[in-house]
C-alpha cells in the first residue's frame, strides 16, 4: 500500500474514532433512565411539576455522599424518585419507598444498605456485578441483611428473616464453635466481618457454579461439606427458610464501622467515658 | 483557491508567523524545515536511503510521538490525581465514570505507556539489526539504552499510582526483585519505598519520580539523542550509498590524506564532523526533506494516533479492587516487562535470575558498540558479515521473549504451569 493511501485511510480512521469518542461522551448510559423518569413524572403528576420544569428531561449527574465513611453514591442518577414522595406509583426502579424516607439519602446514601458501587454510572458496574468489585447488590430478601448493620433491635415487619437468623444463631449454639462480638469458642473462624468477605476469600473446592457470598453461605449452611468434604462444622439439617435466615444474619455482619451518628438511638452502644459524651 | 492562498500570504499576521511562501519551490521547501522549530532538527535534504520506511519503520519517531501523547495526557491526569492512598483509587473511579473525557485520558495514557515500552524495545532491535550503533554512533546507542531504562522506570513508577490490587502487588513483586541484589538491594528498595513496605511514602515517591524526575531526565536525554542522530551524520546508511569524497576534519589523524574542499557549495546542508559527505551523486541521491520525509512521518503519526484511540475506545485500562496489603493475590505478578525476571527468579537462587543475568545482559548491551567494533555491515538489515552477532542477539532476545510470555500467560497459582485458555 502506498503512503498516500495509508495517509488517507488513517486520516479517515482518526476522524471517525474522534467522532465516536465525542458521541460516547455526550451520551452517558444514564440519560435514558432520567428521560424515562421525567416522562413518567410529566404524565403522572403534571400539577406537581412546575411550569418551568415542564420541559425538563434530564437532571444531570446526581450524587449523595456519606462523609464519615467517604462514600459517594451516584445511584440517584439512574434511580431518581426513590426518595421522592411524588413517585409512589412510579415504575419499580424509580419508585418511592417509605424506608427511603426513614433514612434520608443525604445522610445514608444508598450503598450502605444496597451495596453496589456508588461511584459508578453504568449498569453492571454500579450494581457491583462487574469484575473487580466485591460487593454486588443485595437482591430480594437478602436486602434485609443491610438493616442488621445498624439496627440491633428487631424490625419484625421490615426485616423478619434477619430476626429469625439471629434467633437461630443462639438456638443452635453456634457460639460453641464460633466467636462473635468477643464471645464464643474458637473452633471455627471468628465471624466478625464474614458479611464483607469476597468470593475469593472463601473455599470453593472444585465447585464451578456461580460464585457469590450469599450463594456460598446458603449452600454451606445446607451442607457444610459441599465445598470441603472434611469440614468439621455440624450439619444442622436446616431447611431452606432457616438457611436463608442464617445467611441473611451472616451477611449483616460486615466490616463497616458505622459512625455513631448513623446508628439508631436504640442501638447505640453506651458512650465511652473518655468521650465525655 | 489560488487567490485565496495569495490573500492569506498577504495577511500581515500570517506573514509574521509563516515567513516563507507556498512550498512549491525548492527554496520554500527548504525554509519549511529551517524556519520551523519542530522540523529544524531535520536537515533540509536527506539521502534517498533515509526515506525507506522499511529501514527504520519510523520506530524512533513513534517513541517520540508516544512520549508526547503521554506527556499531554499525563499533564491532564495530574489535574485530577492526588497521590494519597486514601483517595487515589476513588479518583480512578471518577476518571472512569464522571470526569469528562477522563476515560479517554486514562485509557490513552495506559495504552500509550505499554505501547512505548514495546516500541522502544523494537527500536532498539532495529538499531541492532541494522548495525546502526557502530562508529560514529557508539555513544548515541548508550544514550538510547539509557532511554530504554528510563522508559521502563516511567512505566514501573506509573504502575503504582492507581492504588488498586494490581498496582500494589505488581510493585510489591517488582521491588522484591530489586531486593535480591546483594548489599544494596534492601537499601535500594527502602530508598525507593521510603519505608519497609509499600504505603503512603512509596506512593508519594513513585509519584514524584513519575511526574517530575524521570520525565525531566527523559526529555533531556531524548533531545540529546535525536540531536545526536543528526550530528552523527543522519540515519546510518550502507557504505555503497555513500560516496566519493570523504571530508574528514579530525585533526588527530594527521597521516590520513586530507580531502580537498568540497567541489560544490552546500548552502543549507550542514557538514558534520568526520562524516562522509556525498558529492557527485547529489542530484539523484538527495531528496528534499519537505515534503518527502515530513509527509511520511506525518502519516505514521496519524496512523499511530488513530490506532491508539481505537484501542482506548475498545479496551479500558485495568482497575482491580482497592489495594489491600492483607490480601495477597495468587500468583502476584510484576508488570509484564519484568515477568521474564520473575520467571527466572522462580527457577532457583535469586542471585542468578534477579541479579547476575539482568545485570550482565544490560551491561553488555549498553556497552555493545565498544565490544563490537568492526565497522562492517552498517545500514542493512542483518548483514551477512555480522551473522555471529545477529545470531547471538536473536538468541538472547528470543530467550527473554519466551520467558516473559511464559511468566505472563502460562503461570497460575503458586507459579505452577497453566494454560491461558
Ligand atoms: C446506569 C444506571 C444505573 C445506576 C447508576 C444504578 N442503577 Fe440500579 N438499576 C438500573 C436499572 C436499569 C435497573 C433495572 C434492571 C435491573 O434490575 O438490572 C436497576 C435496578 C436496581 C435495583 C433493583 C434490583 C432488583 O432487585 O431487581 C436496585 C436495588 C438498584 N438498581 C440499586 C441501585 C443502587 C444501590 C445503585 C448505586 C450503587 C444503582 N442501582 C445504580 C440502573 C442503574
Ligand atoms: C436504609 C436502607 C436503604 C437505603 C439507605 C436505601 N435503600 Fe433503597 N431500598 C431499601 C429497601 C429495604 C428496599 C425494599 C423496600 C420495599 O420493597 O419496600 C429498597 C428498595 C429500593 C429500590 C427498588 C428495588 C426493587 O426491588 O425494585 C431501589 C431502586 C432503591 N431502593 C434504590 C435506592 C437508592 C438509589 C438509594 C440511595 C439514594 C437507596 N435505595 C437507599 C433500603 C434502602
Ligand atoms: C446506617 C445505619 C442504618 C441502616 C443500615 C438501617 N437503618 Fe433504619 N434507622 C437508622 C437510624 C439512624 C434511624 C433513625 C431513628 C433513630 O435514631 O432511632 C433509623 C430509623 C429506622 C426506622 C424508623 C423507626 C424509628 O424508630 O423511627 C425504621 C422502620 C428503620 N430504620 C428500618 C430500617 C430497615 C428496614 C433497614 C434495612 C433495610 C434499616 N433501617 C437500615 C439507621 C439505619
Ligand atoms: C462443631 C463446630 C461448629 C459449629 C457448631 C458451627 N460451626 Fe460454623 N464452622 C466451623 C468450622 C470448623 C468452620 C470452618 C470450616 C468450614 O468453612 O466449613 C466453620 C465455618 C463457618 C462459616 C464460614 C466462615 C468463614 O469465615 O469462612 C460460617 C459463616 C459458619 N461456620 C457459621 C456457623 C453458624 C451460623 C453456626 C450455627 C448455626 C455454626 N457455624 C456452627 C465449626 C462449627
Ligand atoms: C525513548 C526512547 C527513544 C527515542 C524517543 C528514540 C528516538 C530516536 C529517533 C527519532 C531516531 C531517528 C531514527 C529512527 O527513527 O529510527 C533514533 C535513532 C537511533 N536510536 Fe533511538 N530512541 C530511543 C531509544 C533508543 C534505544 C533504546 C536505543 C538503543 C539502545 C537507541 C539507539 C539509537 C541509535 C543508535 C540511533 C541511530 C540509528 C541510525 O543512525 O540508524 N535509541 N532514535
Amino acid at each position: 500500500m502506498s503512503f498516500q493511501k495509508v495517509f488517507i485511510l488513517s486520516s479517515i480512521a482518526l476522524l471517525a474514532i474522534s467522532v465516536a469518542w465525542v458521541v460516547r461522551e455526550l451520551n452517558p448510559p444514564w440519560l435514558r433512565y432520567q428521560e424515562a423518569y421525567h416522562d413518567w413524572l410529566r404524565a403522572a403528576a403534571p400539577e406537581t411539576t412546575p411550569a418551568s420544569l415542564q420541559a425538563q428531561r434530564f437532571s444531570g449527574l446526581q450524587q449523595v455522599g456519606v462523609q464519615a465513611l467517604r462514600r459517594l453514591d451516584r445511584c440517584t442518577t439512574c434511580h431518581p424518585g426513590v426518595a421522592d414522595p411524588r413517585a409512589k406509583e412510579a415504575p419499580p426502579m424509580f419508585r418511592f419507598r417509605p424506608v427511603h424516607a426513614q433514612h434520608p439519602m443525604e445522610k445514608f446514601g444508598c450503598t450502605l444498605c444496597h451495596r453496589g458501587q456508588g461511584r459508578a454510572t453504568e449498569v453492571p458496574e454500579a450494581h457491583g456485578e462487574a469484575p473487580f468489585w466485591d460487593e454486588p447488590l443485595l437482591r430480594g430478601v437478602y436486602l434485609q441483611a443491610a438493616c442488621g448493620q445498624c439496627h440491633r433491635e428487631p424490625l419484625p415487619t421490615q426485616a423478619p428473616l434477619l430476626e429469625e437468623g439471629r434467633q437461630l444463631f443462639e438456638v443452635y449454639g453456634c457460639r460453641n464453635c464460633h466467636r462473635l462480638d468477643g464471645r464464643g469458642r474458637q473452633v471455627g473462624p471468628d465471624l466478625a466481618g464474614v458479611g464483607s468477605k469476597a468470593p475469593e476469600d472463601l473455599m470453593w473446592g472444585d465447585d464451578t457454579g456461580p460464585r457469590t457470598l450469599p450463594i456460598w453461605l446458603l449452600r454451606h449452611f445446607k451442607d457444610p461439606r459441599t465445598f470441603q468434604p472434611n469440614s468439621p462444622m455440624t450439619d444442622f439439617r436446616l431447611n431452606d427458610a432457616q438457611a436463608t435466615a442464617l445467611t441473611i444474619y451472616m451477611l449483616s455482619l460486615t466490616k463497616l464501622e458505622m459512625p455513631r451518628a448513623l446508628l439508631p438511638s436504640r442501638s447505640r452502644p453506651a458512650p465511652q467515658p473518655e468521650e465525655g459524651a | 483557491m489560488k487567490p485565496f492562498l495569495d490573500s492569506l500570504r498577504q495577511n500581515r499576521l500570517i506573514a509574521s508567523i509563516v515567513r516563507h511562501g507556498w512550498p512549491n519551490t525548492r527554496l520554500n521547501q527548504a525554509l519549511v524545515i529551517t524556519n520551523n522549530f519542530f522540523l529544524h532538527l531535520h536537515p533540509v535534504k536527506i539521502p534517498r536511503h533515509a526515506l525507506r520506511f522499511t529501514y527504520t519503520f519510523g520506530l524512533g519517531g513513534l517513541a517520540v510521538l508516544l512520549f508526547a501523547v503521554l506527556t499531554i495526557t499525563g499533564g491532564l491526569l495530574m489535574l485530577y490525581y492526588v497521590p494519597s492512598t486514601e483517595v487515589a483509587y476513588d479518583l480512578m473511579k471518577d476518571l472512569r465514570f464522571t470526569v469528562p473525557y477522563g476515560r479517554l485520558l486514562r485509557n490513552l495514557h495506559r495504552w500509550a505507556a505499554h505501547g512505548m515500552v514495546i516500541i522502544v524495545l523494537l527500536h532498539l532491535c532495529r538499531v541492532f539489526y541494522t548495525g546502526a550503533y557502530k562508529r560514529p554512533r557508539e555513544f548515541n546507542w548508550v544514550v538510547g539504552f539509557s532511554l530504554f531504562v528510563l522508559t521502563l522506570g516511567l512505566a514501573f513508577t506509573g504502575y503504582l499510582l492507581p492504588w488498586d490490587q494490581l498496582a500494589y502487588w505488581a510493585i510489591n513483586v517488582g521491588t522484591e526483585i530489586l531486593q535480591t541484589a546483594p548489599l544494596i538491594g534492601k537499601w535500594g528498595r527502602e530508598l525507593l519505598l521510603g519505608a519497609e513496605h509499600i504505603g503512603q511514602n512509596a506512593l508519594l515517591r513513585f509519584y514524584a519520580l513519575h511526574v517530575f524526575f524521570l520525565p525531566l531526565i527523559m526529555g533531556l536525554l531524548m533531545g540529546i539523542h535525536v540531536w545526536r542522530v543528526r550530528k552523527d551524520g543522519g540515519i546510518s546508511m550502507p557504505e555503497s550509498e555513500l560516496t566519493t569524497i570523504v571530508l574528514d576534519l579530525d585533526d588527530n589523524e594527521e597521516d590520513r590524506p586530507r580531502p580537498e574542499a568540497p567541489l560544490k557549495t552546500y548552502d543549507l546542508v550542514a557538514l558534520p564532523r568526520g562524516v562522509p559527505v556525498i558529492t557527485e551523486r547529489e542530484p539523484e541521491n538527495l531528496v528534499m526533506t519537505f515534503p518527502h520525509l515530513v509527509f511520511k512521518e506525518f502519516t505514521v503519526a496519524i496512523a499511530a494516533l488513530a490506532l491508539l484511540l481505537i484501542i482506548s475506545f475498545v479496551f479500558d485500562a485495568p482497575l482491580e479492587q482497592l489495594a489491600d496489603p492483607e490480601k495477597t493475590p495468587n500468583p502476584a505478578k510484576a508488570p509484564w516487562y519484568f515477568l521474564g525476571l520473575q520467571e527466572m527468579l522462580s527457577w532457583g537462587p535469586p542471585i542468578i535470575g534477579g541479579v547476575i543475568v539482568p545485570t550482565v545482559v544490560s551491561l553488555v548491551l549498553m556497552a555493545l558498540p565498544y565490544f563490537d567494533r568492526s565497522p562492517r555491515g552498517v545500514g542493512e538489515w542483518c548483514a551477512s558479515q555480522r551473522w555471529r552477532a545477529v545470531v547471538l542477539f536473536t538468541a538472547v532476545l528470543l530467550f527473554f521473549t519466551i520467558i516473559t510470555i511464559l511468566g505472563t500467560l502460562f503461570r497460575g497459582p503458586n507459579w505452577r504451569f497453566t494454560v491461558p485458555w
